[in-house]
C-alpha cells in the first residue's frame, strides 16, 4: 500500500445553528440519508485497521448529534485520539463533562471575534457569551482546548485581543486561521478578504506572539495563499493522509471533494474502506504527478504542495487540473492579483451573504 | 531543566503505538509525530516520576554501547524540544 491515511475527519451532520458566512461546507448538497451511529461505529473500525490515529468529529455542528457520546466512546475504545471541532452551540457543562467521560481527548472551539456584537452578526445568533462558558468549562475539566477563529478583513485587526483572550482562557493552541476562499468564503470574498497590510500587521503579531508564548500556548498562522504567491499543501496531498466522510458516508479526500464535477466517490459501507481508499476513481484521480499539467510536474516545489488545491483550481478557472491560481506561475493568477486589488479599494463594506442549508431536491 | 527535573508528558499529549510501522507516535489535537527508537524509549520514561539523570542511567544501562554523553545529548535535546512545543511539562 503506497499511502495510509493518518486522521478521518468524520463530518457527523451538516446541520448548524451557525450561519458563518466562510463556512466550509458546500454550498448545496443532496439531502441523504445521514450515517447512523453503527455505520459510524463500523467506519471508526475500518479506518483504524488500515492506521488511523486521530478521529476529527466535526460537521456541521457536530453537538446536534444525540449519538456523539457512543460515537466517541467508541473511537477511544478503538485507540483513537478523539477531537471535538465545534462551535459549542448547544452544550451545557453537564453534557462536556459526559463527552469527557465517553473519552474525549481534546476540543476545538471556534470563535468568530472579541467583539461580542461582530461575533454574533457573523455567527448569526447571540452565541459569543455562550462560547467563552464553554471555553472555561473546557478547562476547568481539564481537557486540553484549541481557540480557532476564521481571519478575514473584518475581524484581523483585533489580532491582539483575540491572542489575549486565548491566553486568558488558557488555550493549549490557538489557530489564526486566515479564510480559505472556496464554497461560502469564495461568494463572500469581497467582503472578507483583507488587505495586505492587514495581513502583514496580523503576522507580524502573531509571530512575535508565537515566540512569547512558546510553551505555554502553541499559534498557528499560516499565510494564506492568496498572498503567499504559492499554493497550499491541501489536506497534505490528495488522498496522502486525509481520510473525510460527509454525513451522508460519502468517502473523499477532502470536504469539498465531492463539488468537483466528474469524480465518483464511493460510499461507506458498500464495499471494505480500504478498497475504496485504495481503488476508487475519486480518490486516484489526483493521486502522484501524472495528472499535473507540465508547470506543476516540472515544478521543484510539487512534492512539496502536491499540485495545491483542486477545488480552489477547479472553482476558480474551470478546468480540474489547472495549476492553482494562488501559484505565481499559473497562466490564472491575475484572478488571485485581481481579489486582492480589489481588496486594496477603500469601498463600502461589501454585504455577507450568510450560510443556510441549501439541499438540492 | 536541570538534572533532577521530572518531565512528564502533557495533558494534551499521548503516546501510541503504530503496528503498521512497529513504532510509536506521540499524538496530540490534531497533530502526530512519528517517534525514531530513541525518542520513543525516552519519552516511554517521561511520566513524571523520573528525574532527566535517571532517565539517562536507565538509558545508559539499556544501551551499554553508547557512550553516555551521546545518550545525555538525545534526551536533553528532545526534552527541550517537547517542552517547548508545550508537549512536555518540567516539574
Amino acid at each position: 500500500m503506497g499511502e495510509r491515511p493518518y486522521t478521518l475527519t468524520a463530518e457527523l451532520t451538516y446541520r448548524c445553528p451557525l450561519h458563518c458566512a466562510y463556512c466550509s461546507n458546500p454550498i448545496s448538497y443532496e439531502d441523504r440519508t445521514p450515517l447512523v451511529t453503527d455505520q459510524w461505529c463500523r467506519l471508526f473500525a475500518e479506518a483504524e485497521a488500515m492506521g488511523v490515529m486521530q478521529v476529527n468529529l466535526t460537521g456541521g455542528e457536530p453537538l446536534l448529534r444525540s449519538d456523539l457520546e457512543a460515537l466517541i466512546a467508541h473511537a477511544h475504545h478503538l485507540g483513537l485520539y478523539t477531537t471535538l471541532i465545534t462551535s459549542g452551540v448547544p452544550l451545557s457543562r453537564r453534557r462536556l463533562t459526559r463527552l469527557r467521560a465517553s473519552g474525549l481527548d481534546a476540543v476545538q472551539l471556534s470563535l468568530q471575534s472579541t467583539d461580542q456584537g461582530l461575533a454574533d452578526r457573523i455567527a448569526g445568533l447571540v452565541v459569543h457569551e455562550t462560547k467563552l462558558a464553554v471555553a472555561r468549562w473546557t478547562r476547568a475539566l481539564g481537557i486540553p482546548l484549541t481557540l480557532n477563529i476564521v481571519l478575514h478583513r473584518q475581524n484581523i485587526e483585533e489580532i491582539r485581543d483575540i491572542i489575549e483572550l486565548a491566553e486568558g482562557s488558557h488555550a493549549e493552541k490557538l489557530e489564526l486561521a486566515n479564510t480559505q476562499y472556496l464554497g461560502w468564503a469564495l461568494m463572500n470574498r469581497q467582503a472578507l478578504l483583507p488587505t495586505k497590510d492587514q495581513l502583514e500587521e496580523a503576522r507580524r503579531i502573531a509571530h512575535a506572539a508565537r515566540e512569547r508564548l512558546a510553551g505555554r500556548m502553541e499559534i498557528l498562522f499560516v499565510t494564506p495563499d492568496y498572498y503567499a504567491g504559492l499554493p497550499r499543501a491541501c489536506m497534505d496531498g490528495w488522498g496522502r493522509r486525509h481520510l473525510v466522510v460527509s454525513p451522508d458516508g460519502l468517502v473523499l479526500p477532502c470536504h469539498l471533494a465531492h463539488t468537483l464535477p466528474g469524480l465518483t466517490f464511493e460510499r461507506a459501507g458498500t464495499r471494505p474502506l480500504l478498497d475504496i481508499w485504495e481503488c476508487s476513481e475519486g480518490f486516484n484521480r489526483f493521486r502522484g504527478e501524472a495528472w499535473m499539467t507540465d508547470t506543476c510536474r516540472t515544478c521543484v516545489n510539487r512534492t512539496v504542495d502536491f499540485g495545491g488545491c483542486r477545488c480552489q483550481a477547479f472553482h476558480l478557472t474551470g478546468h480540474l487540473e489547472a495549476v492553482d491560481p494562488a501559484c505565481r506561475w499559473s497562466p490564472d493568477h491575475h484572478v488571485i492579483q485581481a481579489a486582492r486589488d480589489q481588496a486594496e479599494q477603500k469601498s463600502e463594506r461589501a454585504p455577507l451573504r450568510k450560510r443556510t442549508l441549501q439541499m438540492v431536491p | 531543566m536541570n538534572d533532577a527535573s521530572r518531565p512528564t508528558l502533557s495533558a494534551k499529549a499521548r503516546l501510541h503505538y503504530d503496528r503498521q510501522r512497529d513504532a510509536l507516535f506521540l499524538l496530540w489535537s490534531e497533530r502526530g509525530l512519528l517517534l525514531n527508537r530513541s525518542a520513543g524509549e525516552i519519552l516511554k520514561l517521561c511520566q513524571g516520576d523520573e528525574s532527566v539523570s535517571s532517565i539517562v542511567n536507565a538509558l545508559s544501562s539499556q544501551y551499554p554501547h553508547t557512550r553516555r554523553h551521546v545518550i545525555e545529548e538525545d534526551v536533553h535535546r528532545l526534552i527541550r524540544d517537547l517542552s517547548r512545543r508545550g508537549l512536555l511539562t518540567l516539574e
